[in-house]
């Protein structure tokens, strides 16, 4: 009984055209998406590789030159391409391209890559995740709303029961139907995305096994999306008489969930737990970095000092040896303060971004309004376009920096002590300094960081699901 | 049937429920949380600006200090090196906030409106450090006054105007109301009149409500000048959309196939196109990459270090008038750095020059999409009115990169001959000051689109009426 249902609702709707019509017009949307994704984010990767080329090149070519002064200098630290930037591109292009890794200042990435777009942007996305969490539900809302109030209208839904056809059985037939084909053209958009993803990846890129799992991640919560969406439509269907009052309802509910709340919920979120502002975090950072700066002659300083020395000569020195050894005292000052300043930096940075997962924590709480929000944050995790993405690459490029200034200011703690006191290193000395490499974060700490996201969605999925087959088992009025 | 009786069947049957309480009371609620977000976005940025003002003004007042008590001679002795050096000094510079900035957030959240001018950092690094908003707001696009307008001012049209025909087409009574009404385009514009009008009425009425509010009730000349604008555009749009509600009800198809094709309209017109087109004019104007102008800034950079003494001397021989102080104490670095930062000012200018020309081809095909969607046109008219578009910013770095170069030139022999500025020259500095393009050359900017889509409007409300002639009751 099931199957002829499955096969008459899916007869239906392709007789009707609407299913063809309004899946080609959503397929030309999400083709659209995805090559003008492919296009912006293959620019980009092609300006990383030459830039980071550049930048080897022209720290290569310092000649001699002070290590303090090549320090200030210093290295890029190049923001690699998510591995599904084309797919979703999250809030990437909002949180800069390149760290500077210079000497005393732990820096926030530069270039925002948004700063370059149209001004018309910011009125709507066009990712392919937008298109996905945008159009699905108008998709689902339009195969729908007349599922059950239409044939309420004609009459044939009294006609249907009473020829021995359930209420549960036809809405689940009607059910299996819309959730097919709106995960049809899921499928396509997932897999087109993980196939590019996989076709354009490089050496320094994730695992192909880490792309699948993120292609199959995408593809279970956007189908979660899809089930709470499918159910929701019928559930309105079902219980309004009239179709058009069906329609009317389900896009009033469309433009608050998808449209409003999204937007709503991250404005709240600022508002709530508003980002410092650039001029303050400064001014904090710098005061207390001030306050954790012990006196020189004091005793934690000393403790800093001979730590530094000794990690430099890789063994611990003996009683007594602190005050023989020679050392440019330049040098082993730089170093000191870099010691002292890293932890202040890094607890500045590490406050920052536990605002933004405040703000997170709020606009999941709204995300109880509206499933699209939860979406939106499973969809950026997953693609590697979140902010936990960039926190990650952010404290990486922290390290690489602590090393890169570590490795100049030892090069001239063990040199220019006797006299010389601006100390010039061989000019072959900097290709010694090693280059970053990044790697991203895998599948595993997406999934990790998302948990809450992911049991909102689902909970979404199962309560749409469960309220449909309730409201079906005791639904008298036909 | 008298308008009055209309307008009191009207009232009761349309607006007298539930069900458009409900509607009006979402709708008013997202006008009012865009105004009152927009305000704390326009007063987070006012306090950004002033607390940035009021540090240079600290800076410069201790450098001035410094520098009187050098050329006075007075307990000079501790003072540093360079005291007096004109690479210190620091200029304070700003996008002044427009009176509407509060209507329509705009760029102003994303890009730069606020930098310390320093002959230190070289144009690149001008404005590199940004505000840290939370990336996923600025992702979704800032919520205000204007935003909501566009996106939901059509919904609430739809949602009240849809069925101006079709209510009685469902119903079966359309030949009955014909017969009886004798003129059915009259009862059909006056309902689409009235319902409009509330429509338009309520959301005006809430935008006032807020500018009040915002301004705390006391809204100056200049504000509501504004928002006379500001409501026109809003006008402008609500009579286009009404027009083509109008013209979709007078096919005279049932209330669910006006109701999907308005969506349809809907959804290309507020968000396919405005997308496509943003994304279209990106691939085919890209702007150079920024990590390029950096390579080349760092590039230039290394090679300037390299060879300083050359640029010094280029440096003296387009000066010949210079002497360089051999007994000063100003520390090297401080005429190398200003040789380098000048000569990677330089060097990228071309970059910056094509970063600009990229913009405003970028314009050129955005203002194609303007002809095509009332609300691409409507967004920019917004943003422009309320001071916060993307080419004010543009304008506004253009303008901070133009009087470095000027003070550069300016100061630049005296920190080459290392010597100090003095107090008379520094007080005779202007300090930088935006330049403002009038109101009427910003809104010359949308009125076309603007235009176009007014005179679609009436071609389509006298098409409108064309059509209603066809509708018969022998038909129905």
């Amino acid at each position: 009984m099931n199957i002829s249902i499955i096969r008459k609702e899916f007869l239906e709707l392709l007789r009707d055209g609407r299913a063809i019509g309004l899946s080609l017009i959503v397929s030309l949307l999400l083709m659209l998406a995805l090559v003008t994704g492919l296009s912006t984010e293959s620019a980009r990767e092609q300006s990383i590789i030459q830039a980071k080329t550049a930048d080897a090149a022209a720290f290569n070519a310092q000649g001699e030159k002070n290590p303090h002064s090549a320090a200030h200098f210093s290295r890029m630290a190049h923001k690699p391409i998510a591995p599904f930037s084309a797919f979703d591109p999250g809030v990437s292009s909002f949180l800069g391209q390149v760290i500077w890794l210079e000497a005393h200042y732990r820096n926030p990435a530069m270039f925002r890559a948004a700063e370059d777009a149209p001004e018309l942007s910011r009125l709507e996305n066009f990712s392919l995740a937008g298109v996905l969490a945008l159009v699905i539900p108008l998709l689902g809302i339009l195969l729908g709303y007349g599922s059950i109030s239409s044939e309420k209208e004609r009459g044939t839904l009294r006609q249907l029961i009473g020829s021995g056809t359930s209420l549960q059985t036809l809405l689940f037939g009607k059910f299996i139907v819309i959730v097919g084909i709106l995960f049809t053209v899921l499928c396509a958009a997932v897999v087109f995305s993980t196939a590019t993803s996989i076709l354009f990846l490089d050496e320094t890129g994730p695992a192909i096994s880490d792309l699948l799992l993120r292609g199959f991640s995408l593809l279970l919560v956007y189908g979660l999306y899809i089930v709470s969406v499918t159910a929701i439509t019928l559930l309105i269907s079902s219980l309004v008489s009239e179709s058009k009052t069906a329609l009317l309802t389900l896009l009033a509910v469309w433009a608050i969930a998808v449209i409003a709340l999204p937007r709503l919920s991250a404005s709240i979120a600022e508002q709530v737990y508003p980002s410092p502002y650039s001029h303050e975090f400064w001014e904090d950072t710098d005061l207390r970095l001030e306050a954790n700066r012990p006196e020189n002659s004091s005793s934690d300083y000393e403790a800093v000092e001979r730590r530094v020395i000794e990690r430099a000569l890789g063994r611990e020195l003996e009683e007594g040896e602190i005050d023989d050894i020679e050392i440019n005292a330049r040098g082993l000052r730089f170093e000191v303060s870099e010691v002292i300043d890293s932890e202040g930096y890094n607890n500045a940075f590490a406050e920052l971004f536990e605002n933004y997962v405040k703000q997170k924590n709020l606009r999941r709480l709204m995300s109880l309004l509206s499933p699209t929000i939860a979406l939106q944050h499973l969809s950026q995790a997953f693609s590697g376009t979140d902010v936990n993405a960039h926190q990650h690459f952010s404290n990486e490029a922290e390290r690489q920096r602590n090393s890169i200034i570590r490795m100049l200011n030892e090069e001239m703690m063990f040199n220019g002590t006797g006299g010389a006191s601006r100390y010039l290193a061989p000019a072959e000395f900097w290709e010694t300094v090693p280059e970053f490499h990044y790697e991203q974060p895998r599948i595993a700490s997406a999934w990790r960081a998302s948990v809450p996201d992911f049991i909102i969605i689902f909970f979404w999925a199962f309560a749409g699901a469960a309220a449909l087959r309730l409201l079906s088992r005791t639904s008298t009025k036909v | 049937m008298k308008s009055k009786d209309l307008i009191k069947y009207e009232w009761r049957v349309q607006f007298s429920n539930l069900a458009a309480y409900s509607v009006f009371l979402i709708f008013t609620g997202l006008l009012f949380y865009g105004g009152f977000a927009g305000k704390a976005e326009r007063d987070a940025r006012i306090s950004v600006i002033e607390a940035h003002e009021a540090a240079v003004s600290e800076t410069m007042t201790a450098w001035l200090a410094d520098l009187r008590r050098l050329e006075q001679g007075n307990n000079a002795d501790d003072l540093p090196p360079t005291t007096g050096s004109a690479m210190d000094v620091v200029f304070a510079s700003s996008l002044p906030q427009e009176p509407l900035s509060d209507f329509a957030v705009g760029q102003s959240d994303l890009l730069p409106f606020v930098g310390e001018i320093s002959l230190w950092e070289p144009d690149i690094r001008l404005f590199s450090k940004y505000e840290f908003a939370d990336p996923v707001g600025l992702a979704q696009g800032s919520f205000d006054i204007s935003k909501a307008v566009i996106l939901f001012l059509p919904l609430l049209l739809v949602v009240f105007c849809f069925d101006v025909v079709s209510a009685e087409r469902d119903s079966n009574r359309l030949s009955l109301t014909i017969l009886q009404v004798k003129n059915l385009r009259r009862l059909f514009w006056q309902r689409m009149v009235f319902r409009a009008s509330i429509v338009l009425a309520f959301t005006l009425i809430s935008a006032f409500i807020v500018l009040l509010v915002n301004s705390e009730l006391r809204p100056t000349g200049d504000r509501m000048a504004i928002f006379g604008v500001w409501t026109s555009i809003v006008l402008f749009y609500g009579i286009f959309w009404c027009a083509l509600i109008a013209l979709v009800a007078s096919f005279n198809n049932s209330g669910e196939f006006n109701v999907l094709t308005l969506l349809g309209i809907w959804v290309g017109l507020t968000l396919i196109i405005p997308a496509a087109g943003s994304s279209v004019a990106e691939i085919l104007y890209p702007t150079p990459s920024r990590l390029a102008y950096l390579a080349e800034a760092r590039e230039v950079e290394n090679a300037t270090r390299l060879r300083e003494s050359d640029v010094a001397n280029e440096f003296m021989l387009d000066h010949p008038e210079l002497l360089v102080n051999l007994e000063s104490e100003f520390p090297a670095r401080v005429s190398s750095a200003f040789l380098i930062t000048s000569t990677v000012d330089e060097a990228t200018r071309p970059i910056v020059t094509s970063f600009e020309e990229a913009l405003s081809e970028r314009e050129r095909v955005l203002s194609f999409f303007s002809y095509l969607s009332p609300a691409v046109g409507i967004h920019g008219a917004f943003n422009e009115i309320a001071g916060t578009s993307s080419k004010r910013h543009q304008s506004y770095l253009r303008q901070a990169r133009n009087f470095k170069a000027d003070y550069a030139e300016l100061v630049g022999p005296d920190v080459v001959a290392k010597r100090s500025v003095s107090s008379e020259l520094f007080e005779s500095v202007s300090q930088f000051e935006f330049i403002e393009d009038t109101l009427l050359e910003r809104l010359g900017r949308s009125i076309g689109p603007l235009l176009f889509f007014l005179l679609v409007s009436i071609g389509t409300l006298l098409l409108t009426n064309r059509r209603l002639k066809s509708i018969s009751p022998i038909s129905y």
